[in-house]
């Protein structure tokens, strides 16, 4: 993908091709943490998408700032004190003026700062010299891509405790294999390319 | 605290990776090649141990109510400056390793033990609680490259192991078998997953075991105890 | 972090917060920057190297000279005309396109027919183990198979004799089009 990549091509790249989870691999912790049910699993990958439009929106208009600065190796650092303090106003914010979504939200907030995806999507939407339109389409649906995966992957593990497998497998192991299964499913979707 | 136990517990009984189950999305992206895996290993070895000796040192001065963003400060310093050095000394880790680099910064493992050792210990157990988690984490990473490149490849060693000109970090291998017999799909996303879901279950199970065989042993010595009175 | 704002604290104690904080922020970019200043001219070195290796690998020459005013889509970054031994030899040409996961960067050299003499794949984020092969350099490689083919290249797939990389179709379809790109440049010089 380059600058030059449709924002349709973006899309379909974030949510099924190149899924964040399940072909890039970030955002593991939270997708194998925070899916033991359907509604924590939603509510998680809302908290993620929203903050993942907003900070590759603020976060290109950093790297914007530093590129003319000069002072580009002090991209990593900005970026996650950028998302740290992203995070830390949504959170204030939230509980101050919406407080019915705070009290759905809230609690995935502070750990969406050590959620890889966040910082993985700003880092991506540099190396592909995104514009400001690229970046927060990118954010948005990979977000939402991480969305999709850990809702149907809460789904798949509300099955499993019906399921009679070892019992060394008991909890992560036997996530992460469930997990490898829906990957593999996603890879149905990696001959799919539009521009 | 002392240092045997926090190697064993680095490496065995609180593995970051098996064990306490962090650090899993850079395990489960690079580990395609020993390559790859050693130097991703030590990267998070140097990087942790020096953010644990520094943020033992300043553990004092730190107020409480904003000890996360520097702890978040001082990690990501060091991860630029090892970013930055292996993109002059061994690019070609830095290219094959790409994003996973600055993502250190994220990798749970170092906030993890900033935050539930470092802030709490003085700057000597910090220090070999650096070496000995990050050990641990290496040592996954190596054994999972391992099991993905022989089982999906074919191969042993790729980039460590050059049998052409001997330069090391552009190495071919060993091929044990022809490639086109391997299971392709262990080097594939899929094939981390699984590969450390059944890593994970063999830990589990080892540690069961062994506290089974603990349990049996209490046991025989309370009754022996008893016989004896 | 979420503890920052739960404590009542007075107008000092923020103070003091912010001090600590813009005191460590100030000390880590000092350090950064005294990295960066001692690693910058090593890390263009190495680039640099790099691409000069790709640049023997593709095709070897004595001198390379760089072009402008050339037919381009926007993926070439730099197109050479090489000469050997007092002679034009060819074209190589500096590309950078996307891939089935990422950016790819690559060195193509064509001879003076037009025909693909290598390409070196410099940098990209492919899948290990499918489209990664593309940029294999060891003997016997998939980009041995682009070596010799000329204007009007095709995978098998789309029509023509090259095989694509198995299970990275959309990997080689680029590799193979981005060439065929800079074949067009190079003719586009006359």
């Amino acid at each position: 993908m380059s600058s030059t990549t449709s924002i349709f091509a973006i899309i379909l790249s974030a949510v099924l091709t190149n899924n964040f989870i399940f072909s890039q691999f970030l955002g593991c912790c939270p997708f194998l943490g925070c899916s033991s049910k359907i509604d924590t699993a939603a509510g998680m990958g809302l908290a993620v998408t929203f903050v993942m439009g907003l900070a590759s929106a603020i976060c290109w208009l950093v790297n914007c700032l530093l590129v003319k600065l000069g002072l580009g190796f002090l991209q990593t650092i900005a970026y996650i004190l950028v998302i740290a303090a992203l995070v830390q106003f949504i959170e204030m914010f939230l509980k101050k003026s919406i407080p019915s979504l705070y009290s759905a939200l809230g609690i995935y907030l502070p750990l969406i700062t050590t959620n890889c995806a966040v910082l993985g999507v700003v880092l991506l939407n540099t190396q592909y010299s995104f514009g400001f339109l690229q970046s927060v389409v990118y954010g948005v649906f990979g977000g939402l891509g991480f969305m999709l995966a850990i809702c149907l992957f809460a789904s798949v593990r509300e099955k499993l405790e019906f399921a009679d497998y070892p019992e060394s497998f008991e909890g992560f192991p036997i996530c992460l294999v469930s997990a490898g299964l829906l990957a593999l499913a996603f890879m149905g979707f990696s001959g799919m390319k539009i521009g | 605290m002392n240092i045997k136990q926090q190697f064993k517990e680095g490496l065995i009984t609180n593995n970051p990776v098996l064990v306490q189950l962090i650090g899993m999305c850079a395990t489960m992206a690079i580990t395609t090649s020993l390559f790859n895996g050693i130097g991703m290993g030590l990267s998070v070895l140097v990087i942790l141990t020096c953010c644990n000796v520094v943020i033992s040192l300043i553990r004092k001065v730190i107020p409480n109510d904003i000890r996360l963003a520097i702890f978040v400060l001082v990690i990501a310093g060091f991860v630029t400056i090892v970013d930055l050095l292996l993109q002059a000394y061994v690019p070609a880790l830095s290219a094959s390793l790409g994003v996973f680099i600055p993502l250190i910064v994220v990798n749970c493992i170092i906030i993890g033990r900033a935050e539930a050792f470092c802030q709490k210990n003085p700057v000597g157990p910090s220090f070999f609680d650096g070496i000995f988690q990050g050990l641990g984490y290496t040592l996954v990473l190596i054994a999972m490259c391992v099991i993905r490149e022989l089982l999906g490849k074919g191969s042993f060693g790729t980039g460590i192991i050059n049998t052409i000109d001997g330069v090391i970090g552009t190495g071919n291998g060993i091929q044990v078998f022809p490639s086109e017999y391997g299971a392709l799909v262990l080097t594939l996303p899929i094939g981390g997953f699984i590969t450390l879901g059944c890593l994970i279950a063999l830990m589990q199970y080892a540690l069961r075991k062994s506290a089974e065989k603990k349990e049996a042993k209490e046991k025989a010595l309370a009754a022996q105890e008893k016989e004896a009175a | 972090m979420a503890e920052k704002t739960e404590k009542k604290s007075g107008g000092g104690q923020i103070i003091k917060l912010a001090l600590v904080l813009f005191a460590v922020s100030a000390i880590m970019a000092l350090a950064l920057g005294l990295v960066n200043e001692l690693t910058k001219d090593t890390i263009a070195m190495r680039a640099a190297e790099t691409t000069k290796k790709a640049y023997a690998n593709v095709l070897a020459a004595d001198e390379y000279t760089e072009q402008t005013g050339f037919e381009n889509d926007g993926t070439i970054t730099k197109l050479s005309t090489a000469t050997a031994g007092g002679q034009q030899a060819g074209y190589v040409a500096e590309a950078t396109f996307s891939g089935a996961q990422g950016m790819i960067t690559m060195v193509v050299g064509l001879d003076d027919d037009y025909n693909c003499t290598g390409v070196y794949v410099t940098k990209h984020s492919e899948t290990s183990g499918l489209g990664a092969k593309a940029a294999d350099t060891n003997e016997g490689a998939w980009r041995d198979n682009l070596v010799g083919q000329g204007d009007g290249m095709k995978l098998a797939k789309d029509g023509g004799d090259i095989t694509a990389i198995s299970g990275a179709t959309i990997t080689s379809r680029a590799v193979v089009t981005e060439v065929q790109t800079v074949i067009n440049a190079a003719k586009s010089l006359g």
